[in-house]
């Protein structure tokens, strides 16, 4: 995602770059974690990071691009601490929360939490947060291949969610 | 237009997402956040200065705390040194065991004169003036010879006590001939001493036997 002038003239301030960027965050993140709560914990813990090294991370190309990556980091190495058990009750006690009391929403949850980690993460990058697939690659650290694959796949599962009620 | 583009999937997922979070209500939370990184940091730092500081001046400290030791044992070598090829060794060869006494830390002049008396009387009686010569130095010595004439010293203090100021005037005169390879003896065994005293962490329990192998020499004198 190329930067506007405005948007490099403001990248430097800490407040207006949160401002911009936490509520887009959380929400992608929200689709990748399965759970709202664990999503803005993991974007607010980048943000902080971010802060504490500003101004190199304000002279980066991205410096969003950089919070992103960190929250998602955060958000693996939690998955990688919890163990399986804890992970399953995670995605147990995630599908209510982040459904809004829609069946639909429930059992999209229970899809996304089958696919592979990088697919999910790949899904909410394209989808919600609306990345290129370029920038997506350059976030997981993947090529855009990679990237394409996760979407064809992922893309591939959720719709015989879709497909499902539009059969209906 | 993306292969990828589906705005159906899309709008669900987005649904999925929720709404936009409280940016507002989050800021406050991340500024907490900050702080709370900050004094952890600022701790680290702290905690990590110190630790730096600590191991600095320890650093600087053990080479001066090694030159001291090295300095402390320059000095009492030459102490010793000093003080043996006056005293100490000179009387151990004549008395034998018993000269341990005569470490007496008198001046030079007064010693030349004892150990005069002393080789005189080594070469004429041999054990009985010594004794009464080392021990009056005995008692005195025990600080600078320590090394070498205590160990001998222990046993002889008693009889020496009377002695010492009658024996030495005594025995100088008769001593005439033999002094000159005794003095040299002594002057002798002092250099070697200090020698010795260079090999002195080994030969100072050895100095006891130094002390022997000088009465066994001036013995057979």
């Amino acid at each position: 995602m190329a930067l506007t002038l405005d948007e490099i003239e403001f990248i430097p301030d800490f407040d207006t770059v949160f401002r911009d960027h936490y509520a887009r965050l959380v929400r992608a993140l929200t689709v990748v974690a399965g759970n709202r709560d664990a999503a803005a914990d993991a974007v607010q813990e980048a943000f902080v990071k971010a802060h504490l090294k500003w101004r190199k991370i304000s002279r980066y190309d991205d410096p969003v691009g950089w919070i992103r990556r960190v929250a998602i980091n955060k958000l693996r190495d939690e998955h990688r601490r919890a163990g399986r058990k804890e992970r399953v009750m995670e995605r147990l006690r995630a599908e209510p929360e982040s459904s809004v009391a829609e069946p639909e929403l429930d059992e999209l949850g229970a899809l996304l939490a089958e696919l592979p980690r990088q697919q999910r993460a790949s899904i909410a990058l394209f989808y919600v947060d609306g990345l290129p697939v370029a920038q997506i690659a350059d976030t997981l650290q993947i090529s855009e291949g990679a990237v394409k694959f996760h979407l064809h796949k992922g893309r591939e599962r959720l719709r015989t969610l879709i497909g499902g009620e539009e059969v209906r | 237009m993306n292969e990828f583009d589906d705005p159906e999937l899309g709008r669900l997922l987005g649904r999925y997402a929720g709404g936009a979070p409280d940016t507002a209500q989050a800021f406050p939370g991340v500024q907490r956040r900050i702080t709370q990184a900050r004094r952890r940091r600022a701790a680290a730092w702290t905690v990590g200065g110190v630790a730096s500081l600590a191991l600095g001046t320890a650093a600087l400290a053990a080479p001066r705390g090694g030159d001291e030791k090295i300095i402390v044992g320059n000095i009492a070598e030459t102490t010793t040194t000093e003080g043996i090829p006056a005293t100490t060794t000179i009387v151990i060869d004549t008395s034998a065991t018993d000269a341990t006494t005569s470490t007496p830390v008198p001046p030079a002049s007064t010693i030349d004169p004892s150990l005069r008396d002393v080789t005189t009387t080594a070469a004429t009686t041999g054990g009985s003036t010594e004794n009464s010569v080392g021990d009056p130095a005995g008692g005195g010595t025990t600080p600078s010879g320590t090394p070498g004439s205590t160990a001998t010293t222990p046993a002889r203090p008693t009889p020496t006590p009377t002695q010492p100021a009658t024996t030495t005037p005594s025995t100088p005169s008769t001593s005439g001939p033999s002094q000159p390879t005794t003095t040299d003896g002594p002057s002798d065994t002092t250099e070697d001493s200090e020698g010795d005293e260079d090999e002195d962490p080994d030969d100072d329990n050895s100095g006891s036997g130094k002390d022997d192998k000088g009465s066994d020499t001036t013995v057979d004198d």
